[in-house]
C-alpha cells in the first residue's frame, strides 16, 4: 500500500513553481478549528502570528492591522506536528543483522556515543518537504546503528541553514541493543544488553575517577578518558533523556532496568508489543515513543504464521490506546525506516484501534514536545510559542487530508507541485520494482531496480549479481527515464558507473545502458 | 462479511485483548486447597504409596501419605486420580527453551559477563510442551561456543505468567563453562575472511579458563587495595568495575555454580585440577558423555553428571558415548540427572530416566531420581522442588500410568497448587484458538478494504 | 543338545570381546528351536506357550506346546519371554554415517539436487558402530537412505548383519527418495518481505519445474528405449546412468518416498506424483490429518516419523506427530513408523509407543513398525512377521518391545544367532572392569 500524500496535489498544483519561504511577518488564520492541543479546540477561532512566535489564539480575537488574513473558515488548524523518531536526512541503508533478524538502518559512519546526528545530517529539498507536506514541523533525528548509536537533534523543517533550524542539540543519547555478525562483539542480545550496561559502569566511574583525581591531582594517573565515555556525562547527569530502540517486551524490560540501575530519564522507542504489556509499561514509569511501522502481513506461507504472530501484527496499533487509558506518557513517532507518508497512515491505524483523535493529536504535538522538553517552545498553539501551525481541510490523519497551509518559524511554506512526494501515485510512469535484463555480448545480466520518484527526482535501489546498492541521478521527463548506479562490471571484478536511459511504457521498459565497457540494450519488466 | 465501521472495529480490537489476556492466563487457584486422592504416589524420595492423596494448600505440599489418611477441608477442590499416578514436576538441568536472540554470545572465549535472565521471555511455546510432558522447572543455560559463557537462569515453565514469576527466587546463580569442540570452535567453519578465533585446541580451552581466574584474583586484589586505602582515608580513585572479572570472582567466591558443558574424560579431568588450583568446585558436568570413565574422580571433586542418556556419535567427542553412562556414574557415586538440552526430549526425561534401568539395570526409584530430586540437587532446589514432600512446592504431574513406561501420558500439571496443563483444557481450548485467528484474519481484512475504499472515493475527486 | 537360559546367556562371552569389533554375523545360520515363550506373529494371534523353529535362515515352522520330536538343533528355553519378528525402521541412514560432524565419515549426501542415480547399496559399510548398536534392541532391518536436495538418491532395504554390503542388502533400490520443494519466505520488514518472498517464489517454481522435467526426461529415456526393440533401426542410444536409474520409477515399478511435512507441501507432491504417474509413498506427514481424505482417496501410505519430534508450527496441538497414527488408523490408510534417524534407530520401538499413548492400539504400533512397513515396500513375503517361511528375522524380549524398561535378549537375523555385544556394551564392560582406588 502506498501511503504519500498524493492527495494533496490538487492544491499544490496552484502554487508557483519552485522551492519558496516567506521572511516571517505577520499572519492571521481566521475562522477555522483551532486544535490549540494545551485547551479544547476553538471554533471559529483566530490564530495570530507574528515575526515567527505565536502572538494570539482565541475565539472572536481582533485581527492586528498589519496581518495578512488567511480564511480557515471550515478548515482544521493545528500545530505543527512533531516526529520524535526518525531518521530523516541521515545517511542510511537497510542491512540484517546476524542473529534474531533484527534490522537497523546502518550510518555510513562509525556509530558511537560520540556522534551528532547534527553534524551527519543532510536534509535534501525532497526529503523536507515529504516530511513537511504532512503537517510534520519537527523532527528527532537519530542515529540508530550499533549499539550507542549517538546523539540526536530536534530541528524544525524550514528552510535555511541548519543551525538556524535546531532546537535541541543533543536531545537524547540514543542506544540499541543491535547486535553483529557472528564472532563479532557483540552477536547476541544479551551481549548487546551487557555492552550498554559496561559502558554506562566505565561513564560513571570516569566521572567519580575525575571528581577524585581533581580534589588532588598530585601522585594520580590522570583518569582514562574516551570521548565516547565524556559523551554519556550528560545522560549520567540526568541531562539529557537516553532512548533506547527496544520493540519488544525483553528490551523494553532491559531498557527499564537500565534506567534504573543508572538513574537515567529512559524512553523506549519502538515498543510494538505495547498492546500486550501496558500494565508492565505503566508500572515500570516508562515513557514510550510508540512506532507507528507496524509489521506487514506476508503474502505467502500465511498458514505458517502463528497466532503469537498474528495478534502481534493485528494488535500492535492498539497499543497506543492502552498507553493512554493508562496514562503511560507517549508519542506516536515514525521509527527508523517509515516514509513521511506512512506516518501520517500509522497515525490513522492507530486512532481506527481505539485512540482517541484528540490523544493522537497529544501523541505527535505536545506529548513528544515533553518527552523532549521542547514544550515551552512547540507542541501547541498557544502564545509565545514558535509558529510551528498547519491548516488542513478535513482531518490531518484521515486519507483524505489536505494540507493548505503550512508554518514553520512563522514563515509561510509554500509547497511546490515538485515538492509533492508522488510515490503514492500508480500512474507515474518509472515508479516501483523493475526487473532489468541487460544483453551484453557475454550474455544477460539480471538486475532488479526498485525506483522511487519525488518532484521528477529517480532515487532508489538495486540488487543482483553485479551487487546492489543506491539509484542516482535519476530523472525523469514524461516517459524517458535515466539513472546512475554503480555496480561491478564482471562477476566479482571492478566497479563501474552504469547509465541508463530509456523509455516507459506501461509495464515495460527499454533502452541503453553504458558502463566502462561499452554501451548494450536493455529491457525491463514490473514483476507481477 | 459484515461490514464494520471503524469505531465497531476499535471496539473489536479491544474486546479481542481483554479475551487474550484472559486466556493467556492459567486458571488461577481458586481455591486454597486441592486434594489429589486415590492415586499412586511417586514420593521419590520415600517410596511409593498406593491409593494415596497428596493435599496442597495455597502454594505447597501440605499432606502426603495413604488416601484415608489425608484429610482436607471441607472447600477443598478434589481431583479423583483413581488408576493414576502423581509423580513430582520434572526438572530439566539443560535447556535453552525461552531465550529471545542467540544462546550464545559467540565473539569471545569469555563471555561470563552476560545472563540468560536478561533474554528471557514468556512467549516461547516450547515453555507449555514442557508442561505438557510433565516438565515443571529447567535450568537456562547459555551457549558452549565459548570457553566460558554466559550466566544462566533456573526457571519454572510458569507459562502465561509474566516472565518476572518464572525464575525461582532461591536458586543459586550459575554459569555455563564448555569443554572440547565447541569451544575450540572444530565444527563449523570460520567465514572466509576471518581468521579462526582462540582457542584451537583442548590446551587453548584449559588456557581460556585458568587466564580468568588469574585475571579474577588480581581484580579482586585491585579491589582489596583501594578498600585499604579508602579506611586510611587515602581518597583513591576506585578500579573500574568490571562485570566480567565480578562474575568470576563470583565463582571464586562460591557464589556463582558452575556447570560446565564437557564430552571427553581428559577435558573432565583438567577442569577438575582447574578448579582446585584456583580454588573453586565445579556443581555439575554437562552432557559428560565420558563421565563413566572417570566416575571416581568426579565423584571425589564432588561435582554432579547431567547428561544425555543414549545420543551418540553426533561428532567425534560423542563417539565413546554410551547409554550406560549413567548407571556407571551413579554407581560411583556421581550425583546423576539426565537432561535435555532440546525442546523436545524436554518433554519426555522420563523416558530418559526409564533408559537407565534397560542400560545398566538402575532400579526403578533410582531412575525416578534422575529426572526430579537429582537435577534439583544440582541446582540447589532441592529444598523446594524434585520429590512430594510436604512444605515443598506443589509441582505435581498427574500420568496416565507410571511415568516410567512409555505409554504414559501427563493429564494435567500444577506448579505451585496451580494447574498450568491439563489435557482436557488443551483439548477444550483448541477450537477457540483457531477461532480467534480467524477473527483476527478478517479484522486485518476489513481494516485493509477500508484503507483501499477511502483511496478509490478519493481518486474520483481528484479525477472529477 | 546346549540349553541355554537366557538369563545367563546375556553377560556370555562380553569380557572375552573387550576392546575388539563385534562381529558382523556369526556366519553360521543353524537350527534353533526357541520354546516355551509367548509368540507374537504380529498377523496372526498371539500363542501364549509356543515353540518357533529356525532353520536354514528361515522360520520353518512355530505353534503352540513343543516342537514336534524329531527337530533338533540349539534349544532355547525363553519360557516366560517373548518372541517378535525384527523391527524394521524403514528410514535410516545406518550404513552412510559414522560420525555426523566428521566429514570423511558421512556418505549421505551427495552434491548436488538431483541424484537419483546415487544408491545407498554402494556406500554401505558394514562394519559401522552402528549396526550392532541398532540391532540388539531387536532393530533387524532398516532402509538406508540417501538424503539432502530434492531427488536424494535411491534407499536399500537391509539386514543388521553381514560381512559384506552384498550379504546385508533384502532390496537394492527399493525407492527412490525426494525431499519435495518447500515454498519458505522470511524477511523482517516490509521492504525486505517483499524482496525475499518474490525470491522464495521464485526458487520454489523453479525447483518443481526442475523435478517435474527429470520425469518428463527420464519418461522420454523410456520411450527411446522402448523404440530401440530388436529390429529397430535407429541410431545407438547413448547410455545415461541419470536416466537409467529412473527407469524403474516411471515404469511404476519403483516407489518414490516423497518427503513433506505441511498440508500444502502434501496435496502439490500428491498431484506431482499423479502427473508424474509415480507411484508415492509419502514420508514425514506432520500435518497429515489436514489431508486424510485426499490420502485415503488416492491409496497413499505413510511414513510417519520421526514421532519423538515437535510439532513443526508453534499453533499445533502439543501432541499433533503422536495423534497422526491413529488418525491414519481410523481412515484406514496404511502406515509405518520411521525413526529418520542413524544412531538411535534402536529407538524404533519407542517413537511407534508414543502414538499408542495417544490413541493407536498397542497391536497397531507393533505392526506399524514390522508388517506394515514391509507391506508398504512389497517385502512382506520375507518379513515382517512370523511366519513359516519367513526370512528369520526376530527377537526374544522379556516384556512388551515398546516399553523401554524391557530387554532384548536374543537376535535371529536370517536364521544367525546375533551377538549381544555393541560399541555400547564393550565399553560398558570396560569401564567397569576400571580398577577403582582400593582405598575407595
Amino acid at each position: 500500500m502506498n501511503r504519500s500524500p498524493r492527495v494533496f496535489l490538487a492544491f499544490l498544483l496552484l502554487m508557483p513553481a519552485g522551492l519558496m519561504a516567506d521572511p516571517p511577518g505577520v499572519f492571521a488564520l481566521v475562522g477555522g478549528r483551532v486544535h490549540s492541543v494545551s485547551s479544547a479546540p476553538i471554533e471559529n477561532g483566530t490564530v495570530i502570528i507574528r515575526d515567527g512566535l505565536i502572538e494570539r489564539v482565541g475565539a472572536g480575537i481582533p485581527v492586528p492591522a498589519d496581518a495578512v488574513i488567511i480564511e480557515a473558515a471550515g478548515l482544521n488548524v493545528y500545530p505543527g506536528l512533531f516526529d520524535a523518531q526518525t531518521t530523516l536526512g541521515l545517511q542510511t541503508s537497510t542491512s540484517r543483522g546476524s542473529s534474531g533478524g533484527e534490522t537497523a538502518p546502518q550510518s555510513s559512519t562509525e556509530p558511537s556515543a560520540r556522534n551528532r546526528a547534527s553534524q551527519q545530517l543532510r536534509l535534501s529539498a525532497e526529503t523536507l518537504d515529504g516530511k513537511r507536506s504532512t503537517g510534520v514541523t519537527t523532527v528527532l533525528v537519530a542515529p540508530t546503528a550499533g549499539n550507542f548509536n549517538g546523539q540526536s537533534v530536534i530541528l524544525n523543517l524550514g528552510d535555511g541553514e541548519l543551525s538556524s533550524l535546531i532546537l535541541k542539540d543533543p536531545a537524547s543519547a540514543q542506544i540499541s541493543f543491535n547486535t553483529k555478525s557472528w564472532g563479532t562483539f557483540p552477536d547476541s542480545l544479551m551481549g548487546a544488553i551487557y555492552l550498554a550496561r559496561q559502558t554506562l559502569l566505565d561513564a560513571q566511574w570516569l566521572a567519580t575517577a575525575r571528581g577524585i583525581y581533581e580534589r588532588d591531582p598530585r601522585g594520580r594517573k590522570r583518569p582514562e578518558a574516551t570521548a565516547d565515555l565524556e559523551a554519556l556525562a550528560p545522560v549520567l547527569r540526568r541531562e539529557i533523556p537516553v532512548v533506547f530502540m527496544a520493540h519488544d517486551q525483553v528490551r523494553m524490560l532491559r531498557a527499564a532496568d537500565i534506567g534504573k540501575e543508572f538513574g537515567l530519564r529512559w524512553v523506549v522507542s519502538g515498543a510494538l508489543e505495547a498492546w500486550e504489556v501496558a500494565d508492565l509499561l505503566k508500572e515500570r514509569e516508562a515513557t514510550v515513543l510508540l512506532g507507528v511501522d507496524f509489521p506487514k502481513k506476508p503474502s505467502i506461507n500465511e498458514e505458517d504464521q502463528s497466532l503469537a504472530q498474528i495478534r502481534d501484527r493485528v494488535l500492535s496499533p492498539t497499543g497506543a490506546a492502552e498507553l493512554a487509558r493508562r496514562n503511560v506518557p507517549f508519542a506516536l513517532v515514525s521509527g527508523p525506516s517509515l516514509s513521511s507518508g506512512g506516518f501520517i497512515d500509522g497515525i490513522r491505524k492507530v486512532i481506527n484501534a481505539g485512540l482517541s483523535e484528540q490523544d493522537a493529536l497529544r501523541a505527535v504535538t505536545l506529548a513528544p514536545a515533553r518527552i523532549f522538553a521542547v514544550d515551552r517552545q512547540i507542541g501547541s498553539l498557544e502564545a509565545g510559542k514558535i509558529a510551528n501551525v498547519f491548516v488542513t481541510e478535513g482531518k490531518f490523519w484521515e486519507k483524505d487530508a489536505e494540507v493548505r497551509q503550512l508554518f514553520i518559524d512563522g514563515r509561510q511554506i509554500r509547497l511546490t507541485p515538485e515538492s509533492v512526494d508522488e510515490e503514492s501515485d500508480e500512474s507515474t510512469p518509472g515508479e516501483g520494482s523493475w526487473d532489468l535484463t541487460i544483453r551484453t555480448p557475454g550474455g544477460e545480466i539480471s538486475m532488479h531496480v526498485a525506483l522511487s520518484i519525488t518532484s521528477g527526482r529517480v532515487g532508489g535501489s538495486f540488487s543482483g549479481d553485479r551487487g546492489s546498492g543506491e539509484i542516482r541521478d535519476g530523472a525523469i521527463d514524461g516517459s524517458s527515464l535515466s539513472f546512475t548506479l554503480s555496480a561491478q562490471t564482471a562477476p566479482g571484478g571492478e566497479t563501474s558507473d552504469w547509465r541508463f536511459s530509456g523509455t516507459v511504457e506501461g509495464n515495460s521498459i527499454a533502452g541503453e545502458v553504458s558502463n566502462s565497457l561499452g554501451t548494450f540494450q536493455f529491457t525491463g519488466r514490473k514483476p507481477e | 462479511m459484515r461490514k464494520l465501521s471503524l469505531n465497531q472495529q476499535s471496539l473489536r480490537l479491544t474486546a479481542v485483548v481483554a479475551l487474550l489476556i484472559t486466556m493467556a492466563l492459567p486458571a488461577a487457584a481458586q481455591q486454597k486447597e486441592i486434594l489429589i486422592r486415590n492415586a499412586t504416589v511417586l514420593t521419590v524420595t520415600n517410596g511409593v504409596i498406593e491409593n494415596g492423596s497428596v493435599l496442597i494448600r495455597g502454594t505447597r505440599i501440605a499432606a502426603v501419605g495413604p488416601a484415608d489418611s489425608v484429610r482436607a477441608s471441607a472447600n477443598a477442590e478434589v481431583i479423583d486420580a483413581t488408576g493414576r499416578y502423581v509423580f513430582p514436576g520434572i526438572i530439566d538441568a539443560h535447556s535453552h527453551a525461552g531465550v529471545v536472540g542467540s544462546v550464545n554470545e559467540g565473539s569471545l572465549p569469555n563471555t561470563g559477563m552476560v545472563r540468560i535472565h536478561d533474554v528471557l521471555m514468556n512467549e516461547d511455546i516450547t515453555s507449555y510442551r514442557q508442561l505438557a510432558g510433565g516438565t515443571t522447572a529447567a535450568n537456562i543455560l547459555h551457549g558452549s561456543a565459548n570457553a566460558i559463557g554466559g550466566q544462566n537462569a533456573v526457571v519454572k515453565w510458569k507459562w502465561g505468567k509474566p516472565i518476572s514469576e518464572w525464575p525461582i527466587p532461591t536458586a543459586p546463580a550459575g554459569i555455563k563453562f564448555a569443554l572440547g569442540e565447541n569451544p575450540k570452535s572444530s565444527n563449523w567453519n570460520v567465514p572466509s575472511g576471518q581468521t579462526r578465533p582462540y582457542p584451537n585446541t583442548r590446551m587453548g580451552v584449559e588456557e581460556v579458563i585458568r587466564d580468568a581466574f588469574v585475571s579474577a584474583k588480581a581484580y579482586m586484589a585491585s579491589w582489596d587495595e583501594y578498600e585499604a586505602d579508602r579506611r586510611r582515608r587515602l581518597d583513591p580513585i576506585p578500579p573500574k568495575k568490571d562485570i566480567l572479572m565480578e562474575t568470576m570472582a563470583g565463582i571464586l567466591r562460591g557464589e556463582i555454580d558452575v556447570h560446565s558443558h564437557c564430552y571427553r574424560s581428559d577435558e573432565i579431568v583438567m577442569l577438575i585440577r582447574v578448579a582446585e588450583e584456583m580454588g573453586f568446585k565445579v556443581k555439575t558436568f554437562q552432557h559428560v558423555l565420558e563421565g563413566y570413565k572417570v566416575a571416581p574422580e568426579i565423584a571425589a571433586h564432588g561435582a554432579g553428571g547431567s547428561t544425555f542418556i543414549d545420543w551418540w556419535g553426533f561428532k567425534m567427542e560423542a563417539y565413546d558415548a554410551t547409554p550406560y553412562n549413567v548407571a556407571l556414574m551413579y554407581r560411583d557415586g556421581v550425583l546423576t540427572a539426565v537432561n535435555s538440552d532440546s525442546d523436545e526430549l524436554g518433554r519426555r526425561l522420563n523416558q530418559d530416566a526409564a533408559k537407565a534401568m534397560k542400560y545398566g539395570g538402575l532400579t526403578a526409584d533410582e531412575a525416578m531420581r534422575l529426572c526430579t530430586i537429582n537435577p534439583a540437587r544440582q541446582l540447589g532446589i532441592e529444598d523446594r522442588v524434585g520429590s512430594i514432600e510436604v512444605g515443598k512446592d506443589a509441582d505435581l504431574v498427574i500420568w496416565t500410568a507410571h511415568p516410567l513406561s512409555t505409554y504414559a501420558r501427563v493429564e494435567t500439571t500444577l506448579i505451585e497448587g496451580e494447574i498450568y496443563f491439563d489435557r482436557q483444557r488443551d483439548l477444550a481450548m483448541r477450537e477457540s484458538l483457531k477461532q480467534e485467528k480467524q477473527r483476527l484474519l478478517d479484522m486485518e481484512k476489513a481494516a485493509a478494504d477500508l484503507e483501499k475504499k477511502t483511496k478509490k472515493t478519493k481518486k474520483k475527486e481528484v479525477t472529477r | 543338545m546346549k540349553i541355554f537360559r537366557l538369563s545367563i546367556a546375556l553377560s556370555l562371552g562380553a569380557l572375552g570381546l573387550l576392546a575388539q569389533s563385534v562381529l558382523p554375523s556369526s556366519g553360521t545360520p543353524g537350527t534353533y528351536i526357541i520354546r516355551g515363550a509367548t509368540i507374537h506373529p504380529v498377523t496372526s494371534p498371539v500363542i501364549p506357550s509356543g515353540h518357533l523353529v529356525i532353520a536354514d535362515g528361515k522360520i520353518e515352522r512355530l505353534g503352540a506346546g513343543e516342537a514336534p520330536a524329531g527337530v533338533t538343533g540349539v534349544v532355547i528355553d525363553a519360557t516366560g519371554f517373548h518372541v517378535y519378528p525384527g523391527m524394521i525402521d524403514a528410514n535410516t541412514n545406518i550404513g552412510l554415517i559414522e560420525i555426523n560432524s566428521v566429514r570423511g565419515s558421512v556418505d549421505s549426501s551427495e552434491i548436488g539436487d538431483f541424484n537419483p542415480n546415487a544408491r545407498a547399496s554402494a556406500a554401505l559399510n558394514p562394519h559401522s558402530e552402528l549396526i550392532p548398536v541398532t540391532r540388539v534392541s531387536g532393530v533387524t532391518t532398516v532402509i538406508s537412505v540417501p538424503e539432502g536436495g530434492i531427488i536424494s538418491g535411491q534407499g536399500a532395504m537391509i539386514n543388521l548383519s553381514g560381512w559384506t554390503p552384498q550379504q546385508m542388502v533384502l532390496r537394492d533400490a527399493i525407492a527412490l527418495y525426494v525431499d519435495f520443494p518447500r515454498l519458505r519466505s522470511g524477511g523482517f520488514n516490509a521492504a525486505e518481505l517483499a524482496e525475499e518472498e518474490k525470491k522464495a517464489k521464485k526458487g520454489y517454481e523453479k525447483q518443481l519445474e526442475d523435478l517435474r522435467q527429470r520425469i518428463r526426461d527420464a519418461q522420454a529415456f523410456a520411450r527411446a528405449v522402448e523404440a530401440r526393440a530388436p529390429g529397430s533401426t535407429l541410431p545407438r542410444l547413448e547410455r545415461d546412468l541419470v536416466l537409467e536409474s529412473m527407469q524403474g520409477v516411471v515404469g511404476g515399478r519403483v516407489p518414490v518416498v516423497i518427503q513433506a511435512d505441511y498440508a500444502r507441501d502434501i496435496r502439490e507432491a500428491v498431484k506431482f506424483a499423479e502427473e508424474a504417474g509415480v507411484r508415492m509413498i509419502l514420508s514425514g506427514g506432520a500435518h497429515v490429518q489436514e489431508v486424510i481424505d485426499l490420502l485415503r482417496e488416492k491409496q497413499i501410505p505413510v511414513l510417519l516419523g520421526p514421532i519423538l519430534s515437535l510439532p513443526p508450527r508453534a499453533d499445533d496441538p502439543y501432541d499433533l506427530i503422536f495423534t497422526n497414527a491413529a488418525a491414519l488408523h481410523a481412515a484406514g490408510i496404511p502406515f509405518a513408523i520411521q525413526t529418520r534417524d542413524a544412531h538411535n534407530a534402536r529407538n524404533l520401538p519407542y517413537h511407534a509407543a508414543a502414538c499408542a499413548a495417544f490413541g493407536l492400539p498397542k497391536e497397531e504400533a507393533l505392526k506399524s513398525i514390522t508388517i506394515n512397513p514391509a507391506r508398504i515396500f512389497g517385502v512382506d513375503d520375507v518379513v515382517g512377521s512370523l511366519e513359516p517361511g519367513k526370512m528369520a528375522n526376530l527377537f526374544v524380549a522379556d516384556g512388551d518391545p515398546l516399553e523401554i524398561t524391557t530387554n532384548v535378549r536374543e537376535v535371529f537375523i536370517a536364521g544367525e544367532r546375533m551377538p549381544m555385544d555393541s560399541r555400547h556394551t564393550l565399553l560398558y564392560e570396560k569401564f567397569r572392569a576400571r580398577p577403582r582406588k582400593s582405598a575407595e
